[in-house]
C-alpha cells in the first residue's frame, strides 16, 4: 500500500486523491478503475499511508480523544475506526494495488492487425484534386505550411481509385472479413472537390456495382460551396453527406477569399440558399457546415449564424499547428485562436448545449466518465477480458486503416487527411498497390518506442488525446504536450467532478443520451 | 443536534441496489453483505431516491428525516455493512455525487435496436466467444433413443436421430474464420468424436490455432479401444498440448470395471483431463463423491441432469437459497454483465451433426452448416434471436425479485425443468 512520493516522478501511484470545487473528498483507484466519494476520515487516513505512516500502527498508538481534521472538525475515536475497518476493506479488495504501468502500456502493433483493419477499414476519402478555386489565408496548403507533398494543381486518375477500391473490394470474402453488413463510406477531399466532378461520378458509379444488400456505400464530401448551384442535384441524388466550409457571418468569413481575394461570402450563401430552397429535406437531414476558428471569428459568433439563419450546428475546428514554416510561426500566430479559449469567452450556453459535448468541460466530464469509472466499455471485448491481462498501445494514434484511408492525388496512402505525408503508408498507382504491412508495423512501433517512456509516467495515458503523428514523432526527442503527473492529473478529475456536481441532471444526461445501451 | 442540520446520504458505487414494489435490497459487491428492506415505505422511498440517475447515489437529509427510527436504522445499517454514509451538509459548496454503477458497452450490437441501422452486422465476428461443434451422431450405429443431455450441458452425444458428421472441409472454413474473432474456445463432441472419419485431420488442424479447444468423450468409448487410445496418442502428440483439455463424462450405474480400466490408462496420459460425472440424485452424488476420494481424482466437475421425474432431487439439492446465492459473492462486473446480456449464453454457438446451427441447443435454429456464414447466423442471433439476450428480468417471477442480477442467469435447466427460478427464493407468489 505505501509508496515514495519521492518516487512519484518516475512511476504512477495506485491511488489518486482529489477534491472537487464544491468541497468533496474524492478517490481514484487506478487498480479498480473506479471513482469514490470518500468520507473526510477516510481521506485523511488514506493521506496518512501515502505518506508512508503505518496506519494501523497509527490508530494503535491514538489517544481516546478526538482527532481534528481541518475545515472539517472534531472526529472520535469510534468513527475513525469505523473508517479505518472501510480503509481496509478497500485495500482487501484491491483499490490500493499498484498496477503495472508500463506493462500495460506495452502493446505493439503486429502485422495481423494492420491487415486486418486494411481489410475491414470504413471509410476511404479521396483526394480528388489539389485544385482550389480559393486562396484561403490559412490553408493547410498555404505560405504558412512547409511539410506537405508537393503541388501542381494534379487531380487523381480515375484508375488510381478503382485500384484501390478493387483491391480492398476482393478481400470481402477473405476469412478476416469481420462483419455482416457494413456501411462503407466513400468520401471526396480537396482541393475543391467539385473542379474534378467527372472523378466524383465515375467513382460514384464504379462502387455502385459492388453495392450489396449487406454492404452500402454512403459518400460524402467538404466543399467550399461556390460550385454548389452547378452540382447540387447530382449530390442530392446521390445522398452525399456535404460539409460546407463557412467560418461564419460575413467579417468572420473575410478568410475565404478568392485567388483575386475577392469575397465568397455572398456566393456560398446564394447558393446554399438555393440548396435548401430546392432540396429542404436534403439539406435539412444531410447537410453540415464546417468552420475554421481564427482571429476574425469566435465560437459564439460562429455558432449564432449557423442557428438563426439554418438551425444548423456547426462544426468547429482549429487552424492545424503543427507543420508550419518557423519563419513564419510569428505571423501565423496572430491569427490562431483556441477552442477552448473562445468557448470560455462564450456568454449565452442555452445554444451549445443543444449539443452538450460540444462544451469542452461537458465533453471532458463525459471522457472522464467512460475511462475513469469502470461501468463503461468501448466493447464487448474489453469488458469481458480483464484489464490486467491486456496490454495497451501507447498514445491515442489511429492504428493505421482501422477508421479511414486518404489517398493522395499522387497516389499516396495516408492515415487520414490531417498526417503529414512523411507518415506515408504505401502508393498506390494505376497498376499495382504498394502497402508493405510489415513495415508498417514495425514504423508504428518504432513511434511508439519514442513516446513510450513519457506515456508510462503520465497519469491520463488511459484517456491519452493524442496522436504521435502530430507531436513531431520522427525527430529525436518528441515531447507529449498531453503529458499529466499526478498533481495534473488529481486537478483533471476534480475539474471533471466538478463539472458533473454543478449540473446534478448531467451525469443523466450523459448517460441517457450520449451513452445508450 | 440542530434541528436544520442535514446531511448528504450517500451509497458507495460497489454497491448493488434493486428495488421492487415494497421489497429493497442491497448488496455490497466487496464483502457479500446483503441488507434487505422490507414493507418500510419511508425508507424504500429514500431507496428509491438514491437510484434515480439524476440523484447519483446520494440526497440530502433533514433532522425530521434521520431522526425517524426506521431511517436511522437503514442509516446504521449501510454504514456498518459500508455501503454508505452520512456527510455533513455544511462541509460542502455543492451536492458531491457518486458515480452510479450503470453498465453501457458501447459497441453493444443492442445499442443499435430499434434504431436505424445498416451498421448492425459491423465487426459481428468479434461477438463470438466460444463454438461447440457435434461433429457426429449415430457413428456407433445403435438405435436407442436420443439422449437429451446434451439440451442441459454440453455433453458427448448424437444430435439426431440419422447417421450424419460435418464436412471436415466446411469445419475448416469455419474454425479458420474463428481466428479472426475474439473466440477463445472450441468444444468438439459428438455421439463419439472418435469415430468421426476424419478426427487425425480435424485434431491437426486444431493444432494451428491459438485457442483453447475442448473435447468431450463418455467412458464407454474406451470399449472401442483402438480409437480411444489412437486419439489420445493424437492429443499427447500435440504441440499446443497446454491448450487442450479432455472432458471425460460418465454416468451412473457405472460399469465399474470400465470406470477403473479408463481411469488407470488415462492416468499415465499428458494431457489436461476432467472428469465429468453426471448427476440424478443424491446417491449418484455420494458415490462419484467416493469414487473422487478412493482415486483421488483432482480435476472434476458434477453436472446434474434433470431427467423428468427428479424434481424433487433438484430441489433439495440443486434449487439455490438466498444464502447461496450471496455466498456465491457475485461481483459487480458479473451483476452488471446480468443486467443486458445472458452471461453463460452470450457470444456462444452451436453446431449439430445435421447442420443446424443454434445459439444454444434450445433456442431455434439460425442457420445451416455450408449454406449460411458465421458471420450470418451471428448477425441472425444478435437481430432477431432472443438467446443471449435472456436476461431474468425479462421473466416471470424473477422479473419481481430482487435478487434477479445476483442468481446465475437463464441456463438450460430452467428449459429442461420448465420453470425460470429454479431457487427458493421465490415461493407462493412471494420473494
Amino acid at each position: 500500500m505505501k509508496e515514495n512520493r519521492n518516487e512519484k516522478s518516475k512511476q504512477v501511484e495506485s491511488v489518486i486523491l482529489f477534491k472537487s470545487e464544491g468541497g468533496g473528498n474524492y478517490l481514484y483507484s487506478k487498480k479498480n478503475n473506479q471513482i469514490l466519494l470518500i468520507h473526510p476520515v477516510l481521506h485523511y487516513l488514506i493521506k496518512l499511508d501515502q505518506s508512508d505512516n503505518d496506519v494501523k500502527n497509527w490508530l494503535e498508538n491514538l489517544d481516546n480523544g478526538d482527532i481534528h481534521i481541518e475545515n472539517y472538525g472534531h472526529f472520535s475515536k469510534e468513527i475513525i475506526i469505523h473508517y479505518y475497518n472501510k480503509f481496509k476493506l478497500l485495500s482487501e479488495n484491491g483499490y490500493f494495488d499498484k498496477v503495472d504501468h508500463a506493462n500495460r502500456l506495452s502493446g505493439r502493433l503486429n502485422k495481423k492487425t494492420v491487415k486486418s483493419n486494411f481489410i475491414n477499414t470504413s471509410s476511404v476519402v479521396f483526394e480528388v484534386t489539389q485544385n482550389c478555386n480559393l486562396k484561403c489565408v490559412y490553408c493547410g496548403y498555404g505560405k504558412y505550411y512547409n511539410d506537405y507533398e508537393k503541388r501542381n494543381g494534379r487531380s487523381i486518375c480515375p484508375k488510381i481509385a478503382k485500384r484501390y477500391l478493387d483491391s480492398l473490394f476482393k478481400l470481402w470474402n477473405v476469412p478476416e472479413f469481420r462483419s455482416f453488413t457494413k456501411k462503407v463510406h466513400i468520401a471526396f477531399y480537396g482541393g475543391e472537390p467539385l473542379l474534378n466532378i467527372d472523378f466524383i461520378k465515375e467513382i460514384t458509379q464504379y462502387v455502385k456495382k459492388f453495392d450489396s444488400p449487406n454492404i452500402i456505400f454512403t459518400f460524402g464530401m467538404t466543399t467550399n460551396g461556390t460550385l454548389l448551384h452547378k452540382y447540387m442535384d447530382f449530390l442530392v441524388e446521390n445522398k452525399f453527406e456535404l460539409g460546407i466550409s463557412l467560418d461564419g457571418c460575413e467579417r468572420n468569413n473575410e478568410y475565404r477569399v478568392y485567388k483575386n481575394g475577392r469575397s465568397t461570402f455572398k456566393t456560398i450563401i446564394k447558393n446554399v440558399r438555393y440548396l435548401q430552397e430546392k432540396h429542404p429535406e436534403y439539406f435539412e437531414k444531410t447537410v453540415n457546415f464546417i468552420s475554421v476558428l481564427h482571429n476574425k471569428n469566435s465560437v459564439e459568433e460562429i455558432v449564432d449564424f449557423f442557428i438563426k439563419n439554418f438551425n444548423k450546428m456547426p462544426i468547429i475546428s482549429e487552424i492545424n499547428p503543427g507543420g508550419i514554416d518557423p519563419k513564419k510561426k510569428v505571423e501565423f500566430l496572430k491569427f490562431f485562436k483556441k477552442y477552448n479559449e473562445s468557448i470560455n469567452q462564450v456568454k449565452d450556453f442555452t445554444i451549445l448545449k443543444k449539443n452538450i459535448l460540444r462544451v469542452p468541460e461537458i465533453k471532458e466530464a463525459f471522457y472522464m466518465i467512460m475511462n475513469y469509472c469502470g461501468f463503461i466499455y468501448k466493447d464487448f471485448r474489453s469488458f469481458y477480458f480483464s484489464p490486467d491481462n491486456r496490454s495497451f498501445i501507447p498514445t491515442s494514434t489511429c492504428v493505421p486503416f482501422y477508421k479511414k484511408t486518404f489517398i493522395t492525388a499522387y497516389g499516396t496512402v495516408l492515415p487520414c487527411e490531417s498526417v503529414r505525408h512523411k507518415y506515408a503508408l504505401g502508393v498506390v498507382d494505376e497498376s499495382r498497390i504498394n502497402i508493405n504491412f510489415q513495415q508498417i508495423t514495425d514504423k508504428y512501433n518504432e513511434y511508439y518506442d519514442k513516446i513510450k517512456n513519457q506515456c508510462f509516467t503520465c497519469y491520463n495515458a488511459k484517456r491519452c488525446g493524442v496522436c504521435a503523428l502530430t507531436i513531431g514523432i520522427d525527430g529525436d526527442k518528441p515531447i507529449c504536450y498531453g503529458h499529466m503527473d499526478y498533481d495534473a492529473f488529481s486537478n483533471y478529475l476534480g475539474s471533471c467532478i466538478s463539472t458533473l456536481e454543478k449540473n446534478s441532471s448531467l451525469y443523466k444526461k450523459l448517460i441517457k443520451e450520449v451513452l445508450i445501451s | 443536534m440542530n434541528s436544520k442540520k442535514s446531511y448528504w446520504l450517500y451509497i458507495d458505487p460497489y454497491v448493488h441496489i434493486s428495488v421492487k414494489n415494497t421489497t429493497a435490497l442491497l448488496y455490497n459487491t466487496l464483502n457479500g453483505k446483503v441488507l434487505e428492506v422490507k414493507n418500510t415505505p419511508s425508507v424504500i422511498k429514500i431507496i428509491k431516491q438514491l437510484k434515480m440517475l439524476d440523484n447519483t447515489y446520494v440526497i440530502k437529509l433533514f433532522q425530521r428525516e434521520y431522526k425517524k427510527p426506521e431511517i436511522a436504522k437503514f442509516i446504521n445499517n449501510i454504514s456498518d455493512l459500508f455501503m454508505g454514509g452520512l456527510l455533513d451538509t455544511s462541509w460542502y459548496k455543492k451536492k458531491p455525487i457518486q458515480i452510479i454503477p450503470e453498465l453501457r458497452i458501447m459497441d453493444s450490437p443492442y445499442r443499435f435496436l430499434g434504431m436505424k441501422g445498416e451498421n448492425w452486422g459491423r465487426d459481428i465476428l468479434s461477438k463470438l466467444i466460444e463454438i461447440s461443434l457435434y461433429i457426429n451422431s449415430r457413428s456407433k450405429n445403435n438405435h436407442s433413443k436420443i439422449n437429451n443431455t446434451f439440451k442441459q450441458f454440453l455433453f458427448p452425444s448424437s444430435t439426431s436421430n440419422d447417421k450424419n458428421e460435418l464436412n471436415i472441409e466446411q469445419l475448416k472454413k469455419i474454425i479458420c474464420q474463428c481466428k479472426h474473432s475474439n473466440l477463445y474456445n472450441i468444444n468438439i463432441l459428438g455421439d463419439s468424436i472418435i469415430n468421426y472419419s476424419y478426427l487425425r485431420e480435424l485434431v491437426s488442424f486444431l493444432n494451428t490455432i491459438p485457442m483453447k479447444k475442448s473435447y468431450f468423450l463418455h467412458y464407454t468409448d474406451f470399449k472401442d479401444f483402438r480409437n480411444f487410445s489412437r486419439f489420445i496418442n493424437f492429443l499427447n502428440n500435440s504441440q499446443t498440448k497446454e491448450k487442450i483439455i479432455l472432458n471425460i463424462f460418465f454416468n451412473f450405474l457405472l460399469e465399474e470395471k470400465l470406470f477403473t480400466q479408463v481411469l488407470e490408462f488415462l492416468k499415465v496420459q499428458h494431457i489436461k483431463i476432467n472428469y465429468c460425472f453426471v448427476i440424478q440424485k443424491e446417491e449418484d452424488f455420494e458415490e462419484a463423491e467416493l469414487k473422487v476420494n478412493k482415486y483421488d481424482i483432482a480435476n472434476h466437475s458434477y453436472f446434474p441432469f434433470y431427467n423428468g421425474k427428479n424434481l424433487k432431487y433438484f430441489k433439495d439439492a440443486i434449487f439455490l437459497t438466498k444464502k447461496e446465492v450471496v455466498e456465491a459473492k457475485p461481483s459487480q462486473k458479473e451483476i452488471l454483465r446480468r443486467t443486458i446480456i445472458n452471461d453463460t449464453k452470450f457470444g456462444k454457438l452451436t453446431i449439430l451433426s445435421n447442420g443446424n446451427i443454434h445459439s444454444d441447443v434450445n433456442s431455434p435454429k439460425l442457420g445451416d452448416f455450408g449454406t449460411h456464414s458465421i458471420l450470418e447466423v451471428l448477425y441472425k442471433e444478435v437481430t432477431k434471436g432472443k438467446s443471449w439476450r435472456q436476461l431474468r428480468s425479462n421473466v416471470l417471477p424473477c422479473r419481481k425479485c430482487t435478487y434477479q442480477y445476483l442468481c446465475p442467469p437463464l441456463s438450460n435447466y430452467e428449459s429442461a425443468i420448465g420453470r425460470n427460478n429454479i431457487c427458493h427464493i421465490w415461493g407462493n407468489g412471494k420473494q
